[in-house]
């Protein structure tokens, strides 16, 4: 298993504060970084119909996806993806390797705009969200889920 | 590799359902799903074709309680246990904390399940991972059907890791909630490893 991720509050303010300005920017319908593996990290939305999580999950699968059909088409990378859609449009571009900044947008004429800002704001980002020089990680390696949600009794080894 | 959000008091951890094609890994999350209480649970999303066999992967994200006082968030996945299917399960694996590798016991099923083991091993292998040092937990499923492996046989073949194993009928649930319980413990403590 690789190292931990661990992204501490500063972090996440600094990257969240730069994710603000380009929210006055754009007024996008939902801002947000999510990490590379598909998980939400900070996230700006103005709509109650997208699902954090899930965009996260799908996002990176897909931008994943775009990666390798860089490399079966013998591109280095494709840094960005754009879907444009009838209500809204789907901007995606990687931070580091770490990272990727997922701008969501009604109007497709901000392209150009969208597309100029987070290019700037990218190497902010980045910076920000580089991994913790002294990442806080659990102490106790026998560490138990203190309170579960997960119905059924454990079994141990059963055999027949 | 989880990620520590320290802002939001949350550790996010990726668990895969790894096993071949019909084996029972889509059925074990969408059991899961229908058992759990909603306030724990998000939304099951499931890339399939249309005769509902998984494309890319089925999506569960799940809370299972705290752990020295940070939230925890299990995200499920599935891969596509078919054969071609082998770039998706290479994205899919990708920053994998655990796997339950899910077989299936019926006899005729042995070298899909065979290949699917090799698979999942030379995949982790190939993006640095090793097997035995990923939390993994072996589902022995459909042992409510009758022309089936003994598990002492199963674990001779599949059981390299000396993981833990659990019995399993995907369609009732048996053994579903102790599989993801084992392997949602071995994460936990993997964490600081």
């Amino acid at each position: 298993m690789g190292k931990n991720q661990t992204i501490n509050t500063s972090q996440i303010d600094a990257a969240t504060g730069i994710l603000e300005k380009m929210r006055n920017s754009i007024n996008p319908e939902f801002i947000g970084i999510i990490s590379s593996g598909g998980l939400p990290v900070t996230v700006l939305s103005s709509s109650t119909k997208i699902n954090p999580e899930v965009l996260a999950s799908l996002a990176a699968s897909s931008f994943a996806a775009t990666s390798q059909l860089a490399r079966v088409t013998n591109n280095a990378t494709y840094a960005v993806m754009f879907h444009e859609g009838e209500d809204n449009n789907i901007h995606i571009s990687q931070i580091g390797g770490d990272y990727l900044l997922v701008i969501i947008f009604a109007n497709p004429s901000e392209i150009g705009k969208v597309r100029i800002i987070s290019k700037r704001a990218r190497e902010a980002l980045a910076a920000a969200l580089v991994q913790a020089e002294n990442p806080i990680l659990l102490k106790n390696r026998d560490a138990v889920v203190e309170e579960t949600n997960i119905q059924g009794d454990e079994r141990t080894r059963t055999g027949d | 590799m989880a990620l520590i959000n320290l802002a939001a008091g949350e550790i996010n951890y990726k668990i895969v359902y790894y096993g071949c094609a019909l084996g029972g890994k889509t059925t074990s999350i969408q059991y899961v799903y229908k058992k759990v209480t909603s306030d724990a649970k998000g939304q099951l999303v499931s890339i399939a074709t249309e005769e509902e066999r998984t494309l890319y992967f089925d999506f569960l994200p799940l809370s299972l309680g705290k752990v020295r006082g940070l939230n925890t968030r299990f995200h499920l996945y599935t891969v596509p246990g078919q054969p071609q299917y082998n770039a998706s399960r290479k994205l899919v694996i990708q920053g994998v904390d655990g796997i339950v590798f899910v077989v299936d016991s019926q006899v005729t099923r042995l070298d899909q399940n065979v290949e699917a083991y090799l698979n999942m091993w030379e995949n982790l292998e190939e993006q640095g991972d090793s097997p035995a040092e990923l939390g993994l937990v072996l589902q022995y499923n459909k042992r409510d059907l009758s022309d089936i492996y003994k598990i002492k046989d199963m674990n001779e073949l599949f059981n390299q890791t000396d993981s833990p194993y659990f019995q399993s009928c995907a369609l009732t649930g048996e053994g579903v909630f102790e599989a993801l319980r084992s392997i949602s413990k071995q994460v936990i403590a993997k964490t600081d490893s």
